[in-house]
């Protein structure tokens, strides 16, 4: 083969070897089928969306993590924000409550790539209390919410198709804004392409 | 022939007696006035007794027969270790089982018989601390047990009997709790209605 | 002599603690949303209690103060107060007596009276609890409450709060046990020449932020 045609040949593998690597990377916290309802259920593992490292220097830090969820034929993107307060004393028990509230119906609102907005709604209302744990030399106040939102055909074909740079979830009377890693921004296409490859 | 047939007959009478052998009775009584005859066999294990602290979730059954009236009776044991000591409250209701619900039970064929629940069952779970377990832990056991009664119809038993069960599903008031049954388990249903005379 | 000493601490305090000659608007932040194209504006607190004066005694452990702000979303402008008032007591505090400490209800007003006497009238929609905590501190209790209330303000409003003078400020609120509240209901401040300089000026930036969208 003469080696141009040779390089070539390996180019074009090589590429194809690489567009495809979503699939290689297919992993799932569940998999399985209801031994009485014959239903089945796919779980992507959870992707963190944020950097890794995040920023030391923040008395607040925040973590967002996807996953795309297959139940009975039906999808959905299930995201879980997770937010650390440090405070210098322990809070009483009531402001403890409701620390994240996102009503049924609230909007995920994604950045895609080429500057669109792809919009989802939340299924079920989400109401999560902060958890308050006292530190050497401060308190900790945790809370963590997990929320899904159903996919249609329209906004699984426009999440699939590019990567998407920034992730806002509104909530009752505020919102939280996170940037997406730019070695996590094919994460959420590569989550609904993982459960699309293996129904 | 006529000692084949005698053969048959004896290890018939044999088997039978062997298996009558094995039947363990909870109670085994004739009412006094009534005449009537309760018969309940004894706990069964579903589960494997193998690592069985392991497991969340186990399962026992039992027949009751009063008269020509036949109950199954299904014992669950949840148990789950946690870290953290159960906030209070969390307890309440671990086992929930509604009038009704339904107790469903996948046969080897995969077909499904469904029972129900004659009573609503409401039990709370108990939590025992690391240390006044037997075992070298730091964690917490939260346990609850509860005893629950399904109706048997006769089309059920004689579905039952005609094939082993593989699994069978508890239906709860928030949640489902699944007993695979193990392999050395998967006559016990046979074994219950043999000892029942059914 | 001594009197006119205190008056210039108290002068210099003033202005130290209020930036009311800033040429400039501090903007907090003033960028368009990338998901909703809408213009946000927030307008970062200025201090207004060190020229205040109050009906109240000021005491050791008796603390009184009010920062301001502004922000708006899309030309829905917010006038945000941040109350920390605290009292100090006796008895040590349960959490139920934190709870209720100091709460705005929903539906309570704020009145400003301005220079020419006319009385603005401002409601909020939803009630506000604040973050109530209780220090121990030489035999007393210092229970301090820490609250930010906002209001909803219409584009003509925005304009009048820019060009005309408050003078004094009454919040409406409900306190249980702790006296943080007069008894008419309301914590009040008298808003001197300095701090209300302060005032115009964030309305005065929060118009200016608007102008660039009309721009």
């Amino acid at each position: 083969m003469h080696p141009i045609v040779r390089w070539l040949v390996i180019t074009a593998v090589a590429a194809l070897a690489s567009g495809s690597s979503w699939a290689a990377d297919c992993k799932f916290d569940t998999d399985e089928t209801d031994k009485f309802t014959k239903v089945r259920t796919l779980v992507t593992q959870r992707d963190s969306l944020e950097s890794f490292w995040g920023d030391g220097s923040k008395r607040k830090q925040q973590d967002i993590y996807v996953s795309a969820y297959y139940h009975d034929g039906e999808q959905a993107l299930n995201i879980q924000i997770l937010f650390t307060n440090y405070v210098k004393r322990m809070p009483p028990e009531y402001e403890l409550r409701n620390a994240i509230v996102i009503p049924g119906n609230s909007r995920l609102l994604l950045m895609m790539a080429d500057g669109s907005i792809v919009t989802l709604n939340s299924a079920n209302p989400v109401n999560a209390n902060a958890r308050a744990t006292p530190t050497s030399s401060r308190v900790s106040v945790d809370s963590a919410a997990s929320i899904y939102y159903p996919l249609d055909d329209e906004r699984i074909a426009a999440l699939s198709s590019q990567s998407a740079s920034r992730i806002r979830v509104e909530a009752a009377e505020t919102h939280y804004d996170f940037e997406i890693h730019v070695k996590s921004q094919d994460d959420i296409g590569n989550a609904i392409k993982c459960i699309q490859a293996n129904i | 022939m006529k000692t084949r047939a005698l053969m048959a007959i004896v290890l018939l009478g044999l088997s039978t007696g062997v298996n009558a052998a094995k039947c363990k009775y909870a109670q085994d009584e004739v009412d006094p006035f009534t005449g009537v005859k309760t018969l309940q066999t004894k706990w069964d294990q579903l589960t494997s007794t193998w690592m069985a602290d392991m497991r969340e979730i186990d399962g026992w059954i039992s027949v009751l027969a009063v008269g020509d009236q036949v109950t199954l009776w299904v014992k669950l044991d949840y148990s789950i270790k946690t870290p953290k000591e159960p906030a209070f409250g969390s307890l309440r209701d671990a086992i929930a089982i509604q009038k009704g619900a339904p107790l469903l039970i996948l046969m080897a064929d995969d077909s499904i018989i469904e029972l129900s629940a004659t009573h609503e069952v409401r039990k709370d779970a108990y939590s025992v601390p690391p240390w006044e377990q037997s075992a070298d832990t730091d964690k917490f056991v939260v346990r609850a047990v509860a005893n629950i009664e399904y109706a048997l119809p006769p089309e059920a038993i004689a579905a039952l009997k005609a094939q082993h069960a593989t699994d069978i599903r508890i239906t709860a008031a928030n949640r489902n709790f699944d007993v695979e049954i193990h392999k050395k388990s998967l006559t016990d249903f046979h074994n219950a209605f043999a000892c029942t005379e059914l | 002599m001594k009197c006119l000493a205190v008056t210039a601490i108290v002068v210099a305090m003033l202005a130290a603690s209020v930036d009311a000659s800033a040429a400039s608007c501090k903007f907090k932040q003033n960028t368009i949303d990338d998901f909703t194209q809408e213009r946000l504006v927030r307008i970062d607190w200025v201090d207004m209690t060190g020229w205040t004066s109050s009906t109240f005694k000021r005491t050791i452990g008796h603390r009184k103060d009010i920062e301001i702000a502004a922000e708006s979303v899309g030309g829905r402008s917010l006038l945000k107060f941040r109350l920390r008032l605290s009292d100090a007591v006796r008895k040590p505090p349960r959490e139920s007596d934190l709870y209720s400490a100091l709460y705005v209800p929903a539906g309570s007003g704020l009145e400003m009276e301005m220079a020419d006497e006319s009385i603005i009238e401002l409601v909020v929609d939803k009630e506000v609890r604040g973050t109530n905590h209780a220090k121990y501190d030489d035999g007393w209790f210092v229970v301090t409450s820490k609250f930010v209330v906002k209001y909803p303000v219409d584009d003509a409003l925005t304009e009048r709060l820019a060009q005309e003078d408050v003078v004094y400020l009454r919040v409406a609120a409900q306190s249980r046990n702790y006296d943080f509240v007069s008894e008419q209901g309301t914590i009040e401040f008298h808003i001197n020449e300095k701090a209300q300089r302060a005032f115009k000026k964030v309305f005065d930036c929060l118009q200016q932020a608007h102008a660039e969208d009309h721009a």
